[in-house]
């Protein structure tokens, strides 16, 4: 008998969607360090590479703009793609439904209400300040996450319909919180909160990525190191336990790897929706679920719809610019709808 | 091989097993057989330790507890009933599943599946999204992945418990038989398998001993000829039936009947 196994479990037709989304990633990194306000060039980002071999008119401004404002926007954009992404596909894991996401749960919600509480704070109180927002989101996160998760699961089964109830539940008293916040806020801290409840990577800079991106690279890595339990967790609690997986120990694990990734997600760009919604189930349906091949995939399809997303909301209505968890949603929640839309036939069929 | 002493099950205020006692040997083939209710599942549950039970559950002389997960899944596997998958897993890669305690290559892993695909005869459903296969072709699969778990499909594999919860709920005739005889061929090896069943001409055809449960007690316990007798039956499963040996193989077929009026009351 040939071996039918072999090119259904050692197929490598996964490599060729990271080329072309490593391709894609690449060329719009480069549009996205090319172009903004200031003007757009296709040799800025050579300039800045290779600034010797460049004799051309890019001036010191055009550099430091380079520099200092898009390369760390670009980078934030790939951190928060890849750890909202990463984020998304182990909730989901966790949940065994590939509808479950941190931001349609209210982990996000919680992750801002405490960051927002701390920015709110920072002025009025003397040991609060700014170094705090990222861990004072993660733990929001944290707990929030902790709550759900015990909220839906019932005897090892996640109900999905209590999840996203609770996550409607949960979103309205942070929009609720964060309202009140706002209403004795002064202007420079409404401003901000504002950004927070939108999303943005205007925020980027070298400094401020020192609060959260520890958090995201963490979260990131323990998430993909734990890919192969997590997959097993995909069968549903007691097959994973059958297995030799230590599930109660992965549960506590995952639970706490989202929310630093969404704390420290929260913590530098705000509430961003649907990233890790959507990015998965795409990435699921060019790869399959098997998150070996898929949470790779999922990273860089998340870094690249971040880095089109903030591309459009920096441009679309240059030289202002339009929050980037508005692009996100727009997309996002017809997407959501459609899935719902689809499950619910499925459970029909 | 397996011994369970005075193992008991409470879940709410309700007592499910009652200080229930027994042992398992190598090469045995058990049936649990019982009313809806009677702890059949529960019990088998207990024995997986997915739920919290008084008394003790030994396993080669050593409690179940005592051994490091990844190596107990390499000699105890359970396939459970009603349990689907909600993401889009080839059934190959499903079935791969069943090697993750095992520390092999990709190439490896791939001969024995392939190996296990050949044996159950599973070749039209290896490339099939498992979210769409039918209950019984999901029931397959999900027997495969045991098989792999426990190394199943090799001869020489022995001294492992296989745990069947209903495998044959959702098959066909073909596929129960094919199902239990590999089930049967594997507790002949000098393994052990306990499988919940609810046909009782399977159990009768397949299993070496049986113990029938009732309220979460061990009502009778012996071999088909033993428990598959009318007076032993009817008081739990309270229905008409018949009982005429088999023309072939000499065991007890059970010809059940419909209920009348007064004993439906």
């Amino acid at each position: 008998m040939s071996n039918i196994a072999l090119p259904i479990l050692n197929s490598k037709h996964h490599l060729k969607w990271y080329w072309l989304s490593m391709i894609l990633l690449l060329s719009l990194a480069w549009l996205s360090l090319s172009s903004g306000p200031v003007g757009w060039d296709w040799k800025m980002p050579i300039a800045w590479l290779l600034p010797d071999t460049m004799t051309t008119d890019i001036n010191e401004l055009q550099m430091s703009v380079v520099s200092q404002i898009r390369l760390p926007r670009l980078l934030l954009a790939i951190l928060i793609g890849s750890v909202l992404a990463c984020s998304g596909a182990a909730t989901q894991a966790l949940c065994r439904n590939p509808l479950a996401d941190p931001s349609l749960m209210g982990v996000t919600g919680g992750a801002a209400v405490a960051a927002i509480a701390v920015i709110a704070l920072a002025p009025k109180v003397s040991f609060i300040n700014e170094a705090m927002v990222a861990p004072a989101a993660f733990i929001g996160a944290l707990t929030i996450t902790s709550v759900i998760y015990r909220l839906a699961n019932h005897q090892g089964q996640v109900q999905i319909t209590t999840l996203l109830l609770a996550g409607v539940a949960i979103n309205a008293i942070a929009m609720a919180i964060i309202g009140l916040f706002s209403f004795f806020a002064d202007d420079s801290s409404l401003r901000l909160m504002t950004y927070w409840q939108m999303g943005s990577l205007g925020g980027a800079s070298w400094s401020a990525m020192t609060y959260g991106a520890p958090l995201i690279v963490v979260s990131t890595i323990m998430l993909i190191l734990k890919r192969r339990q997590i997959n097993a967790l995909m069968l549903g609690e007691r097959d994973a336990r059958h297995l030799g997986v230590n599930v109660k120990r992965l549960k506590t694990e995952v639970v706490f790897l989202v929310a630093l990734g969404v704390g420290g997600a929260v913590a530098m760009a705000g509430m961003i929706g649907f990233v890790g919604l959507v990015v998965p189930h795409i990435a699921r349906l060019l790869v399959g679920p098997d998150l070996r091949k898929m949470l790779p995939l999922s990273m860089l399809l998340g870094c690249l719809l971040m880095l089109l997303a903030d591309w459009i909301a920096r441009l679309i209505v240059a030289p202002s610019e339009l929050p980037i968890g508005i692009v996100t949603a727009l997309f996002g929640a017809p997407f959501f709808i459609y899935q719902l839309v689809k499950q619910k036939r499925g459970s029909h069929a | 091989m397996l011994e369970c002493k005075n193992v008991g099950i409470t879940r709410g205020n309700k007592r499910i097993i009652h200080d229930l006692s027994f042992t398992a040997s190598q090469g045995e083939f058990i049936v649990l057989l019982g009313e809806n209710g009677a702890g059949k599942s529960t019990l088998l549950s207990a024995i997986c330790d997915d739920l919290n039970y008084s008394g003790e559950v030994l396993f080669n002389g050593k409690s179940m507890v005592q051994y490091a997960p990844q190596k107990l899944a390499t000699q105890r596997a359970m396939l459970l009933q009603n349990n689907r998958v909600n993401f889009a897993f080839s059934a190959a890669e499903l079935i791969a599943m069943g090697r993750y305690p095992y520390h092999e290559t990709a190439h490896a892993q791939a001969n024995e599946v392939n190996d296990i695909i050949g044996q159950l005869a599973l070749e039209s459903l290896v490339d099939r999204d498992v979210t769409v296969l039918s209950g019984g072709e999901f029931q397959r699969v999900q027997f495969a992945r045991c098989i792999a778990q426990l190394n199943a499909h090799q001869a020489h594999t022995t001294g492992k418990l296989m745990l069947l919860d209903e495998p044959t709920s959702a098959l066909d005739l073909h596929h129960q038989h094919t199902t239990l005889s590999k089930a049967k061929t594997f507790a002949e090896q000098g393994n052990c398998v306990i499988a919940v069943l609810h046909d009782l001409n399977l159990a009768s055809l397949y299993a070496d001993r049986i113990l029938l449960l009732h309220h979460g007690n061990i009502y009778h316990d012996g071999d088909p000829k033993d428990v598959l007798r009318p007076e032993v039956l009817q008081p739990i499963y309270r229905a008409g039936m018949q009982i005429n040996l088999h023309p072939s193989f000499q065991i007890p077929m059970i010809f059940s009947e419909p209920l009348t009026g007064a004993s439906n009351a």
